[in-house]
């Protein structure tokens, strides 16, 4: 269980922590993704959950998505 | 220009600029100058602004850009990927730069106009309390995340690093990939070497 997905601290605790995922997760995780990597790999180099990773990488197909339509 | 251009012919601008050409400025402007000014545009989306703005940054930052091959500040300034590179880097800058500026003096004017009002240091305390109980990310961070995201896309251009990228976010294998652009694995898996390293930060330049 990481800290922001702890159920047992409040959703406001949960949200602040989730906050201190810096840019630099988000391009280590994109980064890892260009190598190949699976989500359990990610995880354990950025030292979060699976669930994480997963929100991460959607989020990153997201706004790419919105990005090349422009 | 651009992406669609023969790699080739940006390295030889590149070269003549580097050898102090200034004509070779020309064809490097028609081909990158619009790009700057969207880019531009989307750093500064935040600010109030008018169109002029966006040009400026472009303006500042190509006339940087040249200034800095000329002088030899970019020795891996080779072909088109990183000829992107460096200018993404020196547009993205000098917009953050404008965006800092115009948020410091719009804060200024605030603090002015709160100082001046009774009780005026207390009316942004509820806002300020309700940011942080709210269990919802705040609208900075998802910023934040849009623009990293955003960002890494942007540097790698509009070609074919660009496809790369997504094709590999959204799954595919470097075999797939190849098939795709009618390049090799190894072929793929040097240009996925490449977009990492771009995101690394490993070509790096020395910008004003």
């Amino acid at each position: 269980m990481n800290w922001n997905e702890n159920p047992d601290l409040p959703a406001e605790v949960r949200a602040r922590l989730l906050e201190r995922l810096a840019s630099s997760t988000i391009r280590e995780v994109a980064i890892c993704k260009m190598e190949g990597a699976t989500n359990e790999e990610i995880a354990g180099r950025i030292g979060r959950s699976v669930v994480t990773v997963e929100r991460l990488l959607v989020a990153i197909r997201c706004i790419w998505q919105r990005e090349s339509m422009r | 220009m651009d992406q669609q251009s023969p790699d080739g012919s940006v390295t030889i601008w590149l070269d003549q600029l580097k050898a102090g050409d200034p004509a070779a400025a020309k064809p490097l402007w028609d081909g990158y100058f619009g790009r700057l000014v969207s880019l531009a545009r989307g750093r500064l989306r935040a600010i109030p602004r008018a169109a002029a703005d966006e040009e400026d940054v472009a303006l500042s930052a190509f006339d940087s850009f040249c200034r800095g091959a000329t002088e030899g500040r970019f020795p891996r300034l080779d072909d088109r990927d990183d000829l992107w590179q460096v200018l993404f880097v020196i547009t993205d800058r000098k917009a953050k730069g404008q965006v800092r500026h115009e948020t410091r003096q719009k804060r200024d004017t605030r603090r002015a106009v709160h100082g001046s009002q009774a009780g005026g240091g207390a009316d942004s305390a509820p806002d300020v309390l309700a940011a942080k109980a709210s269990p919802e990310p705040s609208p900075e961070f998802v910023a934040e995340v849009t623009e990293e995201c955003a960002k890494l896309l942007e540097m790698l251009g509009d070609g074919q690093l660009r496809e790369i990228a997504v094709w590999k976010m959204e799954g595919y294998t470097n075999e797939e990939i190849g098939k795709k652009i009618d390049r090799s694995i190894p072929a793929v898996e040097r240009k996925l070497a490449m977009i990492r390293g771009f995101w690394r930060g490993s070509v790096r330049y020395e910008l004003e």
